[in-house]
């Protein structure tokens, strides 16, 4: 593996970069964070160096490959003081890693992963693609509940691209802006494998989608849409599935073995989200979400996270209502403040945020992430952080 | 990411259908605003807003069929770059290569000024008024350059909703070359100045190719528009502007 990433930044991108046939392009960022957490004694400093690697081969007019390397490189107290901090930055796949522990040392561990590389063919309405890739089928803008194969965390601000599944997609349009598909995620049992079939037509000014599928051994149903009422973003989706088996492992991922589980409802699950935005003249943009969880917790919703995660929901409590709101301070400065409110439980987070363009490709973002709730509360215990972020893309 | 639309939106703003023939104050305006027409092109080009103390250019690629269908690609700047914009009727999607995700975009985003951009939401839809929402005057000839010029006024029809007190337009009488054009306000004060110059052959069409925009009494501030390349009247069906080509554009 570590051969594999080594030939892969030896590679001569300049001149590769000169074929039309070939094009690469990526970021530097450094991440400063100081963090204090409730269950952790002292501050936690850290530094975080990210590098990324996209690149495109295009062989034959049908045929295009694709290879995205991420690399981190970490050094601070969280390495040796947050348990499992190597487990939680390692993406976890079912069959090939592609990933590699560069160092991992007292105050200091470096990871690369490749997490895109698949090979897309597509002639005439016909589009087939393998390999590790984003199915993104949502349409709501924080929570995707459609988003069958790679669930992801608004949250993870520093991961925009967000992870990639190991997938096979088949893909047929049936007209300029609309197609029906099928994918499949192999796994190892038939648990762990996801497989559904989506279909999105244009009408009315609207895209509708539909899905069916399997995923953790259950039926699920959904649908989704996006539009506008007047001016405004206008978007939703929801997912109904079999309610689940209780998984046999369940109880150890929860911090009390007899605690209650999400999957004791025999009933079936619904997930939905409502979704609006608007962009006034002036550049202040607003957006609205809720996400409801038919089988999430109103209260200690904090103890279910791991289950709402092995479950692919997007979060273990009842109800989550998300609100933000951005404005242009300046055509260089940009201010955005976002806050999640469970009305269950009173917690919430709030992160305001603030972008500034240095220049062309260099950005410089501060993030404030703070939480307030009760012990066990959904957002309680997440405590409290400040980053500083310096970008530069090429 | 949500801005990007009206700045590609103006790189391609002056693109549009129809033909024309004698010498009327209004003919002479549509001859010069045919230039830009076509029913179709493909064109490189870049928008950069300059401000005393920085400057940022923005760079596309774009196809477009008259007067439904547009497809754009940013080619810069690397953050942004293979971002693609679908436009259908009045329907807009994005497809963010990052995420490999298409957005639908409301029609509230769409019209927002690319980093204070100096063309604003009229310099993008004036293209569908200059010619019939003006009463048309020729005042005078002047030398813009070397070149001899027809100087014309505008003035908007009441019933028009035009934004614009008066507007004067420099249009070269070889080649019908918007060469300079000012809008004054309501009050008879200048808001601000458009230039053409590097006038170029592109297409088969000689036109200027680079695009000023001046606002009045902001030293150091204008918004430049420099045209690479365009070709008009290309094959292209409304089937072309699809969400399969939206992913494949580069």
């Amino acid at each position: 593996m570590k051969k594999l990433i080594l030939i892969f930044f030896m590679l001569p991108l300049p001149l590769l970069a000169q074929l039309s046939s070939f094009s690469a392009n990526g970021y530097v960022k450094y991440l400063f964070s100081t963090s204090k957490f409730p269950f952790v004694n002292e501050r936690l400093n850290d530094h975080l160096v990210h590098a990324r690697l996209n690149t495109r081969w295009y062989p034959a007019e049908p045929i295009t490959a694709a290879v995205e390397v991420r690399m981190r490189a970490y050094y601070g107290d969280s390495v040796n003081k947050m348990p499992n901090f190597l487990d939680q930055i390692k993406s976890h796949h079912e069959y090939i890693q592609l990933d590699d522990v560069l160092w991992d040392r007292n105050k200091s561990i470096g990871y690369a992963q490749v997490d895109r590389v698949w090979l897309n063919y597509s002639q005439n309405s016909w589009e087939a693609t393998l390999g590790r890739q984003r199915i993104a089928w949502g349409t709501a803008l924080v929570w995707n509940v459609i988003d069958l194969f790679n669930p992801q965390s608004i949250l993870d601000f520093d991961y925009e691209e967000k992870p990639g599944a190991d997938a096979i997609r088949i893909q047929y349009y049936t007209g300029a802006v609309s197609k029906v598909e099928l994918a499949v995620k192999p796994g190892k049992t038939e648990k762990r494998t996801i497989a559904a079939a989506h279909f999105s037509i244009n009408a009315f000014e609207y895209d509708f989608h539909g899905i069916a599928g399997i995923r953790n051994d259950r039926w699920i149903l959904g649908g989704a849409w996006a539009g506008a009422i007047h001016k405004a973003g206008f978007r939703g989706e929801f997912l109904v599935s079999e309610a689940p088996e209780p998984l046999p492992t369940l109880s150890s991922y929860s911090i009390f073995p007899n605690a209650p589980s999400l999957f004791q409802n025999k009933k079936p699950v619904i997930g939905a989200v409502l979704s609006g935005d608007y962009t006034f003249s002036n550049s202040l943009y607003i957006l609205t979400e809720v996400l409801f969880n038919s089988n999430g917790k109103i209260k200690n919703a904090g103890l279910f996270y791991s289950q709402a995660l092995q479950a692919g929901m997007l979060s273990p409590s009842r109800w989550s209502l998300f609100q933000e709101i951005s404005y242009d301070i300046t055509p260089l400065l940009r201010g955005s403040f976002y806050a999640i409110f469970n009305p269950n439980d009173k917690s919430s987070v709030i992160v305001p945020q603030l972008t500034w363009s240095i220049a062309t490709n260099l950005d410089l973002t501060l993030i404030g992430f703070f939480t307030s709730g009760k012990h066990f509360s959904e957002w309680g215990d997440f405590g409290n952080s400040v980053f500083g972020r310096v970008k530069y893309s090429f | 990411m949500r801005t990007l639309y009206s700045a590609v939106l103006c790189i391609c703003l002056l693109l549009s259908a129809s033909q024309s023939y004698a010498k009327t104050p209004k003919d002479i305006v549509k001859k010069a605003n045919d230039l830009w027409h076509g029913k179709s092109s493909i064109s490189e080009g870049s928008m950069t807003v300059i401000r005393p103390g920085w400057s940022r250019t923005i760079s596309t690629k774009s196809w477009m069929l008259e007067p439904d269908y547009a497809m754009i690609l940013i080619t810069g700047p690397a953050k942004d770059k293979g971002t693609v914009t679908l436009k259908r009727k009045n329907e807009i999607w994005n497809w963010i290569p990052a995420v490999q995700r298409v957005i639908k975009i409301p029609p509230s985003m769409m019209l927002q000024p690319w980093m204070g951009s100096d063309f604003t939401n009229d310099d993008l839809v004036r293209e569908s008024s200059i010619v019939d929402d003006y009463t048309h005057s020729l005042i005078g000839e002047e030398k813009i350059g070397n070149y001899d010029c027809y100087k014309i006024k505008l003035v908007p029809k009441p019933e028009a909703g035009v934004v614009w007190g008066k507007v004067l337009m420099w249009i070269s009488k070889k080649g019908y070359l918007e060469l300079k054009t000012e809008f004054y306000d309501e009050d008879g004060s200048l808001v601000k100045s458009m230039i053409g110059n590097k006038i170029k052959t592109m297409g088969g069409r000689t036109i200027p190719t680079h695009l000023e925009m001046i606002p009045a009494n902001k030293p150091g501030k204008k918004t430049v528009l420099d045209y690479k390349s365009i070709t008009f009247n290309v094959k292209i069906k409304p089937s072309f502007f699809s969400e399969r080509n939206m992913k494949r554009a580069r």
